[in-house]
């Protein structure tokens, strides 16, 4: 974690900070005042950094606004990615902010020689050549995409102004930067396919290597004509005439496709993504090979029109996405007879309506007049429309989105959002969208599947460790805590947890609460153990101390998996905080033994043997033992004193003496009997 | 029922017959016998103790006053003169009933003799006692007290902030009054 080196100049706390450094890896100095406003992106602002072992390296920093999201699970591969054409990332990490607000993400980059290809704010630039578009531009993209494809990634931020100029004669490109905000999260809905279009911004996930084919089209066709296609028209009204259309004749918007690029475009540009051009007919266009051309597919394109909330509808797709927009009403269009005679008359895809109507039959037959719940409405629009987003009540995201979602959500303190995406899930919406697809998708996207019948598991509970929280984490792997607990810290690696607290402790004296939902969940889904002991003596804990108990046992954990060894602040306040627990044991001499040991273990700074201490079964087991037979002991000897003091042992005690004087009687008989007889 | 109405029938019959047989066969050995055991007869009438303690201790110490004159009797000739001679005798009265005085002076004095040694040795085993149950009290706090007499019924052995003071507050007390006691 870099801090600001505030051995500069003073800080200005309004507006630009002026005069700070802020050191990275030991090595990298981001200037703060020296601010580049041409490479800022998005909220990401760029300033110049210069690098102590080698100060004539140009280097920038992106600084992420506290909002986004980065893709920080990409930046280790991007960052050994020596070939691509990539604004490769240097080094990353969280840094705080000067002026006190808050820590951000930093990303530094080298500095690319060039501007952009398309500047944001020039509405033409000179159009390219197709001989000059596959060799500057194509050929190292599909090189990139490959390199990209076959680590499992994708880019999601391919459009032309993010494709920088390189090379000396600007005979090639790099890429640009896509990991300062969540995927796609900038794209135009231009660059984006229909479904990815379809939903907002932060829902479109990360997507496909397909994606980035389809951006790269668009990104053709732009640097093809020198301007934006449809560039007058708003988002939506893009999106409605891709829908209507279909991407390639809308986006040619009735002209004609650059000389040369009909079947490249025709390719990239197609709306079936397993139609789509990919990196084997690219390498083959850019070989001269390839001259087949894909057809144009209007998916789900009726003859005849459907009427929904005033609207007619000529196309599925955009029916189902209406549907989502409008789930109520849905819920009972979809049932209506005029509905289905339409399915089965005017669509072309003849199978749509028995499909849609065995969906919906599933777990009986849906009432009419109460109309369907929010998950067949959300399978009813899966059917329509089965490369669509998921949508669900009036949510719409990509399946893969999910975790952005309710990391957004979490941001801004939306629990409306927060809540739409946990039903979505633990209703099994989400788990539709792959489900629903048939074998293929069920087999490429298993490991998401599990973990999404993992996650309706986790939902079920509400204690902490488990629930919403729980599943933003495991949703997002390089999300950070957003405890309270910890103060604004950026914790990213269960390994800085227990760090971070001691530090917390160190400086304040304790700790703002002990038990925090978020903190739970974050490693309860990070520590790759099995911690469900724990967690289940936390849900059960009834008062403050044994919820204390409990988490030191998660503590101590997670001590003796990733260490640091010694953590004296935090050992020393929770053995103080945890005196009390040793009235469990109701020995008083084995509990001033072990309030002894708790004293000396808060000096150690192990948790583990403080855990050890408290948490002993055993002390509890002989502990009791011992107080049974004590218990025992003091009613047997209830029972004598009451015995001795009772009516009874005095009248025992004449009886006795009675008993000694006949036998005294009888023996003096008897020995003077014998004496007489014998003398 | 019946049979042991007609045992206990039975046993007044079973002396008059024994006695009868003595009258007739040994009437010297009965004359003194007659006279000589007059004091256990009067303290089996008097006798309400459970077990017959009196009339045990008198006719033992009798029997033993008497022993040297029935011995004298039988090896003198078994005669009526003999034991004439011995039943008008005032010293062989004083012996036998001060041997049967002595009996019952036993019988009265050792109960009281051995009930003030044992509530002695009571006292201090209750001492000893109290002290065991005032460290019990003092090391295991008022969970060793029988349910009537915590202060706290809602003691249940888990922690509980007031609880642990009050069972820290409460032993104090509880084992000064067993000190008290003891």
């Amino acid at each position: 974690m870099a801090e600001a080196d505030t051995s500069s100049n003073n800080a200005d706390d309004a507006g630009e900070r002026t005069g700070f450094e802020v050191v990275i890896a030991n090595r990298y100095r981001i200037q703060t005042d020296s601010a580049l406003p041409n490479l800022n992106l998005g909220n990401a602002k760029a300033y110049t950094v210069r690098d102590d072992k080698s100060p004539k390296e140009p280097l920038f920093a992106r600084v992420c606004g506290p909002e986004s999201i980065p893709r920080l699970n990409i930046l280790n591969n991007l960052k050994h990615m020596m070939d691509a054409n990539l604004l490769r990332p240097v080094e990353c990490e969280d840094i705080a902010w000067p002026g006190g607000e808050g820590r951000r993400i930093a990303i530094i980059f080298r500095k690319p020689d060039h501007e952009v290809m398309f500047p944001a704010n020039e509405s033409r630039v000179t159009p390219l050549q197709p001989d000059e578009m596959a060799k500057t531009l194509l050929a190292p993209a599909v090189l990139t995409l490959g390199y990209m494809a076959q680590r499992g990634l994708s880019h999601r931020a391919i459009r032309a102004d993010n494709i920088y100029w390189h090379g000396g004669g600007r005979n090639s490109i790099l890429l640009g930067d896509c990991i300062s905000h969540a995927p796609a999260h900038l794209q135009p809905v231009l660059y984006e396919t229909i479904e990815s279009g379809m939903t907002p911004p932060i829902g479109r996930g990360p997507g496909t290597i397909r994606d980035d084919f389809y951006a790269l089209g668009v990104t053709v066709l732009v640097m093809s004509l020198g301007e934006r296609p449809l560039d007058t028209l708003t988002d939506e009204q893009v999106l409605d005439a891709k829908l209507a259309r279909g991407s390639f004749s809308a986006l040619m918007d009735g002209g004609r496709p650059p000389f040369g690029l009909r079947e490249l475009l025709r390719g990239l540009l197609s709306d079936d993504p397993y139609e789509r051009w990919g990196l084997e007919q690219l390498e083959q266009w850019l070989g001269g090979g390839l001259r087949s051309s894909v057809q144009e597919i209007r998916t789900g394109a009726v003859e005849r029109s459907f009427e929904f909330d005033g609207k007619e509808y000529t196309n599925c797709r955009a029916l189902a996405s209406a549907f989502g927009n409008n789930w109520s009403k849905a819920a009972k269009t979809i049932l209506d007879s005029g509905f289905e005679k339409w399915l089965r008359r005017g669509v072309t895809d003849l199978s749509l309506a028995g499909r849609l109507r065995k969906t919906l039959a599933i777990g009986g037959l849906p009432d009419k007049e109460k109309g369907l719940d929010a998950r067949k409405v959300a399978q009813a629009c899966m059917i329509m429309d089965k490369h669509g987003p998921v949508r669900f009540q009036g949510l719409v995201a990509m399946p893969t989105a999910m975790g952005l979602m309710l990391a957004d959500g979490y941001y801004r303190k939306n629990s409306k959002s927060i809540k739409l995406v946990a039903e979505a899930i633990s209703s099994g919406a989400v788990l539709d969208c792959y489900t629903l697809q048939g074998g293929a998708e069920t087999i490429i996207y298993e490991a998401e599947i599990t973990q999404l019948k993992q996650m309706q598991h986790l939902l079920k509970s509400t204690a902490a460790g488990y629930g919403v929280e729980r599943c933003l984490y495991m949703l997002n792997p390089t999300y950070p805590c957003q405890s309270e607990v910890l103060l604004g810290k950026y914790v990213q690696n269960i390994r800085d947890v227990l760090p971070a607290l001691e530090e917390i402790v160190e400086q304040h004296g304790s700790m703002p609460k002990v038990v925090d939902r978020h903190l739970v969940a974050f490693i309860a889904c990070r520590i790759k153990a099995n911690i469900d002991k724990p967690l289940a003596a936390l849900d059960a804990a009834s008062d403050a101390t044994a919820t204390k108990l409990a988490m030191l046992g998660i503590f101590a954990r997670m001590q003796s998996k990733f260490g640091p060894k010694n953590l004296p602040h935090l050992t020393q306040w929770l053995a103080k905080e945890l005196e009390l627990t040793v009235d469990r044991v109701n020995g008083k001499s084995m509990r001033d033994q072990l309030r002894d040991r708790v004293q000396s273990l808060g000096q150690s700074g192990s948790l583990v043997e403080l855990q050890n201490c408290l948490n002993n079964d055993k002390i509890i087991r002989q502990d009791e033992t011992a107080r049974k037979k004590a218990v025992k002991e003091f009613n047997d000897a209830a029972r004598e004193i009451s015995q001795l003091e009772s009516k009874e042992f005095q009248e025992s005690a004449q009886r006795q003496g009675w008993r000694i004087a006949s036998r005294i009687s009888a023996t003096v008989s008897i020995g003077t009997m014998a004496y007489v007889v014998f003398s | 029922m019946a049979a042991t109405k007609s045992k206990k029938g039975s046993k007044p019959l079973m002396f008059a017959i024994i006695g009868l047989t003595i009258i007739f066969a040994a009437l010297p050995t009965a004359m003194l016998l007659a006279m000589g055991l007059a004091p256990t007869l009067v303290a089996r009438i008097v006798d309400m103790t459970p077990g017959r303690y009196l009339t045990k201790c008198v006719a033992w110490m009798n029997l033993a006053g008497l022993s040297p004159f029935l011995a004298n009797l039988w090896l003198t000739g078994h005669d009526m003169a003999t034991a004439i001679k011995i039943v008008t005798d005032v010293y062989s009265w004083f012996i036998v009933y001060s041997a049967a005085a002595m009996g019952w002076l036993l019988f009265l004095g050792l109960p009281g003799a051995v009930a003030m040694f044992r509530a002695l040795n009571a006292k201090r085993r209750i001492y000893f006692l109290r002290e065991k149950q005032k460290d019990l009290i003092l090391e295991w706090g008022e969970c060793v007290l029988p349910a009537s007499e915590k202060s706290d019924d809602k003691r249940t052995g888990n922690i509980d902030e007031n609880l642990v003071g009050k069972k820290e507050t409460n032993a104090a007390p509880i084992a000064e009054k067993l000190t008290t006691q003891a």
